[in-house]
Parts: structure tokens; sequence; C-alpha cells
């Protein structure tokens, strides 16, 4: 029955060239945004944390 | 800094304890026990079921792949600088020993308008709890229906008869969501109050709620959230990965991903785009105010924001965009993929899950990550109300979960029982989102031009991982309010009439009975070879527009009049739905004015001593008096 229904679309567009462009973009940003931020994120943490007895902070 | 621990702030008299009770805070105050932790805390307030419903659907219908332009430049001018603004905001509020939207605008804007912007960010995440409890129970529900076999069950009695492919699928859709109007109740109001077990397990997902917020900030919230985040996307990856070894994926991923670049010339598209980001990233919400007041002063917030909203974009785009639309399309075609955010969830989600192999296993697997979603979401709506009760009247925990656990049954109670065709979810959802873009638009122009933007581009670089580029400082000043402002008319005026209009009973009537031609009349013009943009102007022609009267007498005579008890009975129902509209509204409104009185009553007394004694004992924080 799945492979009757997947064969009933196989007419329809797949996947073109913008459309894998605009995916592989998108996907792209948003993946190496979230592994930039999160490297940071535990790359510092708790060790390089500012204090509050550092009234400035780091980059004040 | 040690961490897991709360601190405790100053316990030194001050000049202002002499006004009346101790302006500090004997209890202690709670900050957040690690930075991972107030990064999954946000993120998990902001996923949510828009992320994996809302994003996908919204995508299709506004030009799949090019609805990414619109989308990315309202992440960079919309989402980011308004998240820097709450979290720098909310940050200085907690200098100022506040956790709440009311005392954080009030101490920094000292006006009579922050109370009423205060009041209003505290009404909405309770409003909006008011039915999402609603919807975290859904979910479980069908997590507990999957994973029992319930639905195989379900789809093989439905398709018993069913002989073509075509007659099956049509079997499996009208089983669905015949399902999901039993178990939202939707056919009746009350309907939901007597259901055998979705009460039951709205009152349990009440309870864990109240159980985990009772916890508090650090062993509640950031525990609950440390766990259920790297669940939920691990969840979300397993389901990914059958998605994408499904065969014939491609068509799937062409159906949402294949640019139409025309839909860009459509203002629409752009307001959609912009809306998608306001909503998904929780912004004017009064959360992020909240949670961000638990940071130390030297906390970074640029990094932890940016963090937040990534892990949201995360499961938005890529979770989100690559899972519900292509499967749907692959297996149940371009009509059930493009349908609205609660048919995409309840109704294709389930259907498609009798065609998948292993569905049971994946459909359990999918609600079961919605619950997840929907749980970190929902104790991210509870905190600030309980800031409030701490902060403004000096509640103990207990006593503010208590009252909350109320207000909170109370207003749910209301929402289920108005169940008929989820109206009163939806006025409330109405209102509540236009509240949200209201309060971020004074969040911004009060970062921007109360507190000064050098002032505030200083606060937010505060103990930064990395500086915010200079441009922003622009960004925010100009540019993210003036998008705001556009975006407010422009929801406003697109959205309101048909809300408005929902709530006079004459006007629903109408509409109601309108609809009992609209079939037959389009038959009959398609019949006549038109196309359906041709027939639905035909049928504008003839029977008026969504919302006009229709004269049975004046019909032609190839179109009937309805039989009189079936119109009488439809136009009661619709003057019901209209007096639950208002009732929605007013209460909302009366329950508004509460909390503005509450704010009020706070910001003159307790949330007062306890600024002017902030300020004494940090001399800096003059700098932000206005």
């Amino acid at each position: 029955m799945m492979c009757a229904l997947l064969l009933a679309v196989g007419a329809e567009e797949s996947l073109n060239a913008a459309g894998w462009v605009i995916m592989l973009i998108s996907v792209t940003f948003v993946l190496s945004l979230t592994f930039f931020c999160f490297w940071r994120v535990l790359r510092d943490s708790g060790a390089n944390r500012a204090s509050d007895d550092d009234p400035v902070g780091r980059n004040s | 800094m040690q961490k897991g621990a709360t601190t405790s702030m100053s316990t030194t008299p001050s000049p202002g304890a002499d006004a009346g009770p101790p302006y500090d805070i004997e209890r202690g105050r709670e900050n957040w026990g690690s930075r991972l932790g107030v990064v999954l805390a946000v993120a998990g307030s902001a996923v949510g079921l828009g992320n994996f419903l809302r994003f996908p659907g919204t995508a299709v219908n506004n030009g799949g792949g090019a609805f990414m332009i619109p989308y990315m430049l309202s992440f960079l001018l919309l989402g980011i600088p308004i998240a820097w603004c709450e979290w720098t905001m909310g940050r200085l509020g907690g200098r100022f020993h506040q956790n709440s939207a009311p005392g954080i605008m009030y101490a920094i804007w000292r006006r009579g308008s922050a109370k009423g912007v205060g009041a209003l960010a505290l009404l909405i995440p309770v409003g909006i709890y008011m039915y999402y409890i609603l919807l975290e129970a859904w979910c479980l529900d069908y997590c507990i229906e999957f994973a029992m076999g319930g639905f195989r069950q379900l789809f093989a009695a439905a398709t018993a008869d069913a002989g073509t492919a075509t007659a099956v699928q049509q079997a499996v859709i009208a089983a669905a969501k015949e399902h999901q109007e039993t178990t939202f109740g939707m056919g009746a109001n009350g309907a939901l109050l007597s259901s055998d077990r979705t009460i039951w397990l709205v009152l349990a997902c009440f309870f864990v709620n109240f159980v985990v917020i009772y916890q508090g900030i650090t062993r509640g919230i950031e525990v609950f959230c440390k766990y259920a985040m790297p669940l939920l996307i691990g969840c979300a990856l397993i389901i990914l990965v059958r998605v994408l070894t499904l065969p014939k994926i491609g068509t799937g991923l062409g159906f949402m991903w294949n640019p139409d670049w025309q839909a860009l010339r459509n203002p629409s598209v752009w307001l959609a785009a912009a809306g998608q980001i306001f909503f998904t990233l929780s912004l004017g919400f009064g959360v992020i105010l909240c949670y961000a007041s638990y940071l130390r002063r030297n906390d970074d917030v640029v990094l932890t924001s940016l963090s937040a909203s990534s892990t949201n974009e995360f499961c938005e785009v890529i979770l989100g965009g690559l899972i519900v639309v292509p499967t749907a399309f692959i297996f149940l075609g371009a009509e059930n993929a493009t349908a609205s955010t609660f048919s995409l969830g309840f109704v294709t989600m389930p259907a498609i899950m009798h065609y998948m192999p292993l569905g049971n296993f994946v459909g359990a697997l999918w609600f079961g990550l919605l619950f997840l979603a929907a749980v970190t979401s929902s104790l991210s709506m509870l905190q600030p109300a309980i800031a409030f009760l701490e902060d403004g009247f000096g509640l103990g925990r207990r006593s503010s979960v208590a009252l909350l656990a109320v207000v909170t049954a109370l207003g749910a109670g209301l929402t289920a029982y108005f169940s008929r065709g989820a109206l009163a979810l939806d006025y409330v959802d109405f209102w509540c989102n236009l509240s949200m873009i209201l309060v971020a638009t004074v969040t911004v122009l009060v970062f921007g031009w109360v507190i000064g933007i050098r002032k505030g581009m200083e606060e937010m670089n505060r103990g930064a991982d990395f500086p915010v580029p200079r441009f922003m400082a622009f960004v925010i000043k100009y540019i993210t309010p003036s998008f705001l402002i556009i975006i407010l008319g422009a929801w406003f005026w697109t959205n309101s009439g048909d809300y408005l209009r929902g709530m006079m009973p004459e006007w629903r009537a109408d509409k109601a009975e309108r609809a009992l031609y609209v079939g037959p009349a389009t038959e009959h013009f398609l019949a006549q070879e038109l196309s359906e943009e041709a027939a639905a102007v035909e049928v504008e022609k003839l029977l008026g527009t969504t919302w006009s009267h229709v004269d049975a007498t004046k019909l032609p005579d190839w179109l009937p009049p309805a039989d009189p008890n079936e119109v009488a009975q439809l136009r009661t129902d619709a003057r019901v739905d209209a007096n639950v509209a208002r009732f929605v509204f007013i209460g909302l409104l009366l329950f508004f004015l509460v909390l503005l009185v509450l704010a009020d009553l706070a910001c003159r007394n307790r949330i007062g001593r306890l600024i002017a004694g902030a300020e004494a004992d940090d001399g800096s924080l003059q700098e932000f008096t206005p």
C-alpha cells in the first residue's frame, strides 16, 4: 500500500536545484550558528564566567 | 562563582527599610545554576508546537523555499535584536531585585504606562497557559494512544470496507478527523469535560507542571529542561532519519523547499515570515524578561540569547522543516500537507503513521516529543506570575504556586468547557498574540529611547562573550521598532476584522447560514466547467462576502432554500459562539484590569521599596533611573 501511494505521487516535481540550494543554505546556516553557540557555551561553561566581584565585566 | 546554588543578595538593612516592611528578600534570590541550564530553559520555552507544526505549514503556504528569505531577514532584523533587548532588560531588572514584568518595566521606566505594559506581559503567559495545558494533554493522549496501539485498531476498523487506495486514504483521514474532534471535544460545549480520559490527562499535566514549578528555577525548571530538551531533540532526530530514508522523499522535500519566487512580491508572505519569527522566539511574551532576571549582573546575555534562539531555529528549520510537510505530501498529497496547524498536527500526522513502517513507534515518539515541547513551554508560562506574587506581595513559593494553580485551573476549566470548534482557545490565542506584538514594541522602544541606546548597548555588552556589532544599535533604535509597528498594524488589519465580527451574534449567524449554501453553489459553478477561482468569484457574487446575510427567498431555482429547522439551529449555535467570543474578550479584559490594579499596588508598595533598596545598595543603578 505504501509503495502504491508513493508511486501515485511519483509524477510530482522532485527537489530542484533552487530548492536544494535554499534548503542547504538554511540548514547549514542554522547548524553553524547552533554549533558555534553551543561550542562557546560549553567551552566557557563555569570556568570563564564573569564574577560578581568584577563590577566591570570582561568586555566593559 | 558557585554553581548550582542560590545566592543571597544583600541582607543589610537600607534606608528604604524604614518606610515599611523590610525591602530585602529574606528568602534569598534564586539564580540559574549553569549557563547551559538557562539556554535550555529559554530554548525550551520557545520550542513548542509552533516549531514542528506552524512553521512548515506557514512556509509551504507562503512560497516554500522562497519563504526562507523573508524568514531569515526577520530573524536577523527582528528576532535577534528583540531577544537581546529583552535579555538585557531582564538582567537589569534582576539588579533592581525584580523578576516579573511589572517590576522590571517599572524599575526601568517609572511611569504609569510601565505598570500597564508589565500587567499585559503578565497576562500573556497566564492567558496562553489556560489553553496550552489542553494542547499538552492532547499530545500526551495521542502519544499513549499510539503506544497502546489504539490508532492501529481505529484505522483498521475504518478501512475494513475500503477497496481502493484512495478510499483507504479518505477513510484514514476521516477516522483521524473524527478522533480529533472527539478528543478535543469540538462537537459541543462541555464535551471535553465529560470525556473519559482527556480530562484526567489535563489534570495530570496540570499536576506535573505545578510540581516542577514548585521546585523553583534551579531545581525545577532548569533540571527538567536539561533532561527534556536533549530527549526531545533526540526523538526528533530519530524521526528525521526515518523520514529522510523513506523512498521518494525527494518529492516531499521538493514540495516543501522548491521556491516560488512570485510569492516574494506578496506583502502577506513577508508579514507571515515576520510573524512566524516573532511568535516562535516567544518575543513579547514576558518569559525572557523573567528568566533573564535570574542571571547575575555580569552573566553574559549576548551569547546566551543567541544560543537559545539558534536552538529554537534548529528545531524549527531542520526538524520542523524536514519532517512534517515532506512526509505528509508523499503519503497523503498536497491537500493534507497544506492543512492548518491543528489539522496538520492532529489529523494529518496520525494518518501518516498508518502508512509509515513502524508507525506506532514513530507516532508515539512524535507525540511524545510534542508533549515534551509543550511541557517545557508551559512551565515557562507559570514562572512570571509566580515571580510577580513573590516580588510584589511577598508571598512564599507555596502560597504563590497555590494561588496561581487556582487561577489557571479556573481559566483552563472555562477554556475546556467552551470547546465547541475550539473557539475559546482560538480567541484567547488571538488576543494574546496581539498583546505580544504590543509588548515587544514597547520593550524595544523603552530599550532604545528610555534607557537610551548608548547605555542600553553598554549594559548589553556587560560580561558578554563577544560584543554586539555596532550597527545593531541603529537596528534596535530605528529599524526593529519600525518593523514591529508595521507588523502590529498589518497583523491587526488582516486578522482583527473576522475576530471582531465573530463577536457579533447576528454577523456570526449570517455567516453560518451562508456556509450552508456555499457547497452546493460551488458544485453548481464547477459543473459549468469554471475553475475553482472563477467558481469562488461567482459564489461571492451570488451569496455576498463571508459575513453577508443570505436572503433565501431570492435564491435561484437551482439552489433550493435550506431546511428552516436546520437554519434555526445553526443560527442559535452561532449566536452562542459569538457570546463565547465576547465572554473570552471581557474575561481577558477584566483579568488585565485586575492585574493592572495589582501591579499598581505592588509598584507603590513592595516593588517600590525593593527598587529603592537595590538602588541604595548599588549606586551604579542610578544611571538607569529616569
